[in-house]
């Protein structure tokens, strides 16, 4: 159905609008990546509909920890990952909502990938967290039949573009 | 009109349209929500700050009436209701962040529909472990989004959507603030 391709093209051009880059720490999140060692991978549980929409999360896993690699970037885990300072882990999230009975066709998702990190809290100095320093999420509408490949491709993108903030402090 | 003359049965563009709208009618959920660790780290705070952002693309969405201005007035309110000091001066900061976008088709008169996000973040001034330098974290936040028809009260179920990452974070800090107590709380 042209009509039909037509539109999910309007509604993914539209809606990329939505994806908001909100790296935090605002004033330079990049500067928050410096002096890492390499990072672990976390892919957050995901929701029910994502999973029936074709999504695992080892894949994602091993997607993300692929793209860190081949960049350079070295990937820890296990107690590697424990014993890192700071324990400094990329995590993904993925959310998302399936249309139901004839109206299956279409995703509304959410994805979010942020580099978490121990710190101590400025005003509290016993509070000693992980808290994320680099965040970037969005969300986006798709056809069911593109969603885990659209979603492999947002995430793919965010992780992408956390590689070039780490490359940038930390050259090879 | 254009609009009539696409009604005709064998246009695709209305079943899309109908499945579409259909679908999106009651779209909304939590899909990130904040943990314990995360609730932890309100603990102690004494005075926050405001930020609100309001992102819309179009016309359409702007003509929703959900302004900055307003959804500042109206978390400052619910926050100091709940006894939560808001000071424009405040290191932390809650910042809300509200993007809507309109759904169109060149060939179908008027919007399909909108989809929106509402995420709520909390940000203070942390120190990192690993180097010691200076960072602003985010260490507590929840997001929702949902799609909505345009003839479905997307007003209020945005509202509704903001509403309830305002609870929850209200919620989180109560909690966290009541067991161990706000001692030096102004």
């Amino acid at each position: 159905m042209n009509g039909r391709r037509q539109l999910i093209l309007v509604l993914l051009l539209g809606l990329s609008w939505l994806c908001t880059s909100s790296a935090l720490a605002a004033e330079a999140p990049w500067a928050s990546l410096r002096g890492l060692k390499g990072v672990g991978v976390v892919v957050e549980e995901l929701t029910p509909d994502a999973k029936r929409g074709g999504l695992l999360e080892e894949q994602l896993r091993m997607d993300v920890e692929w793209r860190l690699r081949k960049a350079g970037i070295i990937v820890l885990s296990g107690a590697n990952l424990r014993r890192a300072p700071g324990v400094p882990y990329l995590s993904v999230s993925v959310g998302a909502l399936q249309g139901k009975g004839r109206l299956a066709p279409l995703f509304v998702y959410s994805a979010k990938v942020e580099l978490k990190q121990g710190v101590t809290l400025v005003r509290e100095d016993s509070l000693n967290v992980s808290a994320a320093t680099w965040v970037l999420s969005g969300v986006s509408m798709i056809g069911s039949s593109r969603f885990r490949k659209g979603v492999h491709g947002r995430v793919a993108s965010y992780v992408d573009r956390f590689i070039s903030d780490y490359l940038a402090v930390n050259p090879r | 009109m254009k609009g009539d003359a696409m009604r005709g049965s064998r246009n695709p563009f209305w079943l899309v349209f109908a499945l579409i709208a259909t679908m999106i009618a009651g779209l909304d959920t939590p899909s990130f929500s904040a943990t314990s660790s995360e609730r932890e780290t309100l603990h102690g705070v004494e005075a926050l700050n405001v930020l609100v952002r309001v992102k819309t693309q179009d016309a359409g969405a702007r003509s929703l009436g959900i302004t900055q201005e307003k959804l500042q007035k109206d978390l400052e309110e619910t926050l100091t209701t709940a006894g939560i000091k808001v000071a424009p001066n405040a290191r932390p900061y809650l910042l809300l962040s509200v993007s809507m976008i309109s759904i169109s088709h060149p060939r179908i008169d008027g919007i399909l529909a909108y989809v929106y996000t509402a995420q709520l973040k909390f940000r203070q001034g942390a120190i990192i472990d690993s180097t010691g330098t200076r960072a602003t974290a985010t260490t507590w936040d929840e997001i929702r989004f949902g799609a909505s028809s345009p003839t479905k009260n997307l007003d209020s179920r945005i509202r509704k959507s903001i509403k309830a990452l305002v609870s929850s974070f209200v919620n989180d800090y109560l909690t966290a603030n009541s067991a161990k107590g706000l001692g030096n709380k102004d």
